[in-house]
């Protein structure tokens, strides 16, 4: 009841604020172009919003959340074929020389993940990248938790192959 | 590259800045849409009461064209009769003590709500008059309602 009352008291446009970072970089990761991953994430605020914010804890509407851009991005992963990455907008670090090395990393890896399965891909992406738990990463994807293992194994052994490929 | 490694590269990619352009757009969007669904409502009751003022139309249409064979409140059935009488009677009074005389029947009122424990006005308690033989003694009981 506690959480319940929590997660009602916020207001729609504080979890708006919150939580658009987090759907913004998931429908990135998993898309592939940044055009998509806004229509994805502006769609999920939308059905939050008509969906009000009635959950049983703040965990809850996280879940309801990154489902819904999962699902969104799965479905138009599935419908087109990824379009070249964007380059990325890097931060304040002191190094030129070290953000560059991380903008190719970056680079590298996001190709490296357009090459999974869109399936495979969602997964990596919420439990690697956002950090969430097996658990969690099943009840959004609508899998088991043993399968979410499977498929994150398969997509950390095939990342690595496309690197060891790529290198001269 | 390790499997270690791209963990790493993957876990730095949740603290990589997103572009402010594309939050920005999203941002708009979403108060957009949110603020055309907002006057939705709105027009659908307009809808609504339209598509029932019609059909209101069309009733009201349907009726004038077919008036009823029945008009409502005529009744079909025999007239009823007339109620009988209430009849009341009277045991016959011994010699020296005359029989006790009811006040008539009090005439079937609309019932009204009392609230418990107001009293109950005078003239609406049953009043039993016994005359005795006496002339000058006469007993009146005063019945307390019980609401039976």
């Amino acid at each position: 009841m506690a959480g319940l009352a929590q997660a009602s008291e916020q207001s729609f446009d504080e979890v708006f604020a919150q939580r658009l970072h987090r759907i913004l970089r998931t429908a990135y990761r998993i898309l592939g172009n940044w055009h998509d991953a806004e229509d994805v994430a502006q769609e999920v605020f939308v059905r939050l919003h008509r969906h009000g914010l009635k959950f049983a804890s703040e965990a809850a509407m996280d879940g309801w959340l990154y489902r819904v851009a999962v699902n969104l991005s799965l479905d138009r992963a599935r419908a087109a074929r990824p379009q070249e990455a964007l380059p990325f907008e890097l931060g304040t670090d002191p190094s030129v020389e070290t953000n560059l090395i991380r903008q190719q990393q970056s680079e590298r890896l996001m190709k490296a993940l357009a090459r999974l399965p869109v399936k495979e891909r969602a997964a990596i992406v919420l439990r690697e990248i956002e950090g969430l738990s097996t658990a969690e990463v099943a009840r959004i994807l609508g899998s088991r938790e043993v399968t979410v293992r499977s498929q994150i194994s398969r997509a950390l052994a095939r990342l690595r192959t496309i690197f060891e490929q790529e290198q001269p | 590259m390790t499997e270690e490694r791209i963990r790493e590269l993957l876990s730095e990619m949740r603290h990589e800045p997103l572009p402010p352009e594309s939050l920005a757009r999203v941002r708009l969007a979403v108060a957009r849409r949110i603020e055309q669904e907002g006057r939705m409502p709105l027009s659908r009751a307009r809808w609504r009461l339209a598509v029932v003022a019609l059909a209101m139309a069309a009733v009201l249409i349907a009726v004038a064209v077919h008036p009823l064979k029945h008009p409502i409140g005529q009744s079909t059935g025999p007239a009823p009769g007339p109620k009988p009488a209430a009849t009341a009677a009277v045991a016959a009074p011994p010699s020296d003590v005359r029989a006790p005389r009811f006040s008539p029947a009090p005439r079937p009122r609309a019932e009204s709500v009392r609230h418990a424990g107001e009293p109950r006005p005078p003239e609406e308690a049953p009043l039993i008059r016994i005359e005795t033989s006496d002339p000058d003694v006469v007993i009146l009981l005063v019945a307390e309602g019980s609401g039976s």
